[in-house]
């Protein structure tokens, strides 16, 4: 054999990885201006953001002007960035089934598989030396934000026209379980990123794949991947 | 233990009675404490320096933000169909007391005039004589009872009686292609 047994794989083709990190950037300006918001009416009584983990406009000189406390400022963003996240989420669903990349990474997710991953997980124990391959933990997060991801879409279509869309705000009992549905979605969506940045930062090789769509392996060399997609 | 707002009320935590209104409104001065309570919490907007008072008052990024906004002013047109209105409700579910919501507090509320007020008409009318209260009154009035909801976040049901805009507009022969 030669001396290298390293080699470089494709994992992520460029539209997943432009998708990803334009869905970072919606996200997090969704999550920061929407706190903001939150602030200003809190659902929880116990529960507001700091002011500086939130997207806004200054609480002191936009309520010196007109007596606001940048909650509109926030909105514009929220009601802005909202574009950038279901129109570039769409297109990722798009492409994720259409190339079969959602079936093929994600899927199956068996329970024997989960367990064994999760066990293997609490004790460190996963493999990373295939990053092209999403262990059974991996797949149900990301199946599970995707879910997260849609019921904030539909929550917050509730909100937004609460009376053009009504049969789907009755379907969250009302515009206050439509509000409480947004939360807990973003909750979960919030969850699901600090998990996967933490991880991603233990694995900084992933973090590198994401942006060059390439890792390098050590191992034997594997096998053709399925062209589609890939 | 209250976890969770009674759902769809006004504020029954307030005492509608001049207590110190709207609490959103005192938020300036509660950010103190939470900044020093709260400290720690992971933050998306400091993740990526995105705290608003730095970047959102810049002049480029208000300005996209202005042309996002009317773009959903246009998509919000679009949406809106005439034939969906508001639900209605029952008395039985009117907000009891209505919530007070200004930026003022209630002991600072002007009372108005009936006496003497008048709505002095301007712009492409018809008929721009001024209108005092009796003759406003004297209008066919209706009452409605549906759901305010606010963009803030908060909403309760009530019962709103009055002149429809739009009988009065046709009154006053007002050109209702105006913008």
């Amino acid at each position: 054999m030669s001396a290298s047994l390293e080699r470089d794989v494709k994992v992520h083709p460029p539209a997943v990885r432009l998708m990803h990190w334009i869905n970072a950037a919606a996200i997090i300006i969704m999550i920061g201006s929407g706190w903001h918001i939150y602030n200003n009416h809190p659902i929880f009584e116990w529960l507001t953001f700091p002011r500086w983990a939130t997207l806004g406009g200054d609480p002191e000189i936009t309520y010196k002007l007109n007596k606001d406390v940048g909650f509109s400022n926030a909105l514009l963003w929220h009601f802005a960035a909202m574009w950038v996240f279901v129109v570039n989420g769409t297109a990722a669903l798009i492409y994720g089934l259409v190339t079969g990349r959602i079936r093929r990474k994600w899927f199956p997710i068996t329970p024997v598989a989960l367990w064994h991953d999760f066990r293997d997980a609490l004790k460190f124990k996963l493999s990373h030396d295939d990053l092209s391959v999403y262990n059974a933990v991996q797949r149900l997060s990301y199946v599970g934000v995707i879910l997260a991801a849609l019921l904030v879409f539909l929550s917050g279509l509730a909100i937004w026209k609460p009376v053009q869309f009504q049969g789907l705000t009755a379907l969250f009992y009302d515009f206050q379980g439509a509000r409480l549905a947004h939360f807990l979605a973003m909750a979960a969506i919030a969850l699901f990123i600090l998990v996967h940045v933490t991880l991603a930062v233990l694995v900084p090789r992933t973090i590198k794949s994401m942006i060059t769509g390439r890792v390098r392996v050590k191992s034997k060399p594997i096998e053709a991947m399925p062209a589609a997609g890939e | 233990m209250t976890i969770w707002r009674t759902p769809s009320v006004h504020r029954p935590n307030q005492d509608p009675a001049g207590q110190p209104l709207m609490n959103e409104h005192h938020t300036p001065v509660r950010l103190v404490e939470r900044r020093t309570v709260l400290r720690g919490v992971l933050g998306f907007g400091a993740v990526t320096l995105l705290p608003g008072c730095d970047i959102s008052n810049q002049q480029n990024l208000q300005t996209a933000l202005r042309a996002m906004s009317r773009w959903n002013d246009l998509v919000q047109a679009w949406i809106f169909d005439p034939k969906v209105l508001a639900p209605t409700y029952s008395d039985a579910d009117v907000a009891k007391p209505p919530r007070y919501n200004a930026f003022y507090p209630k002991d600072q509320v002007k009372p108005v005039d009936g006496e003497t007020w008048r709505l002095e008409l301007a712009g492409l009318v018809g008929d721009k004589q001024s209108w005092d209260m009796q003759t406003l009154y004297a209008l066919p009035r209706e009452t409605q009872i549906t759901r305010h909801i606010c963009v803030e976040g908060w909403d309760y049901i009530g019962k709103w009686s009055g002149v429809p805009l739009k009988a009065f507009l046709q009154r006053i022969g007002a050109d209702t292609r105006a913008k």
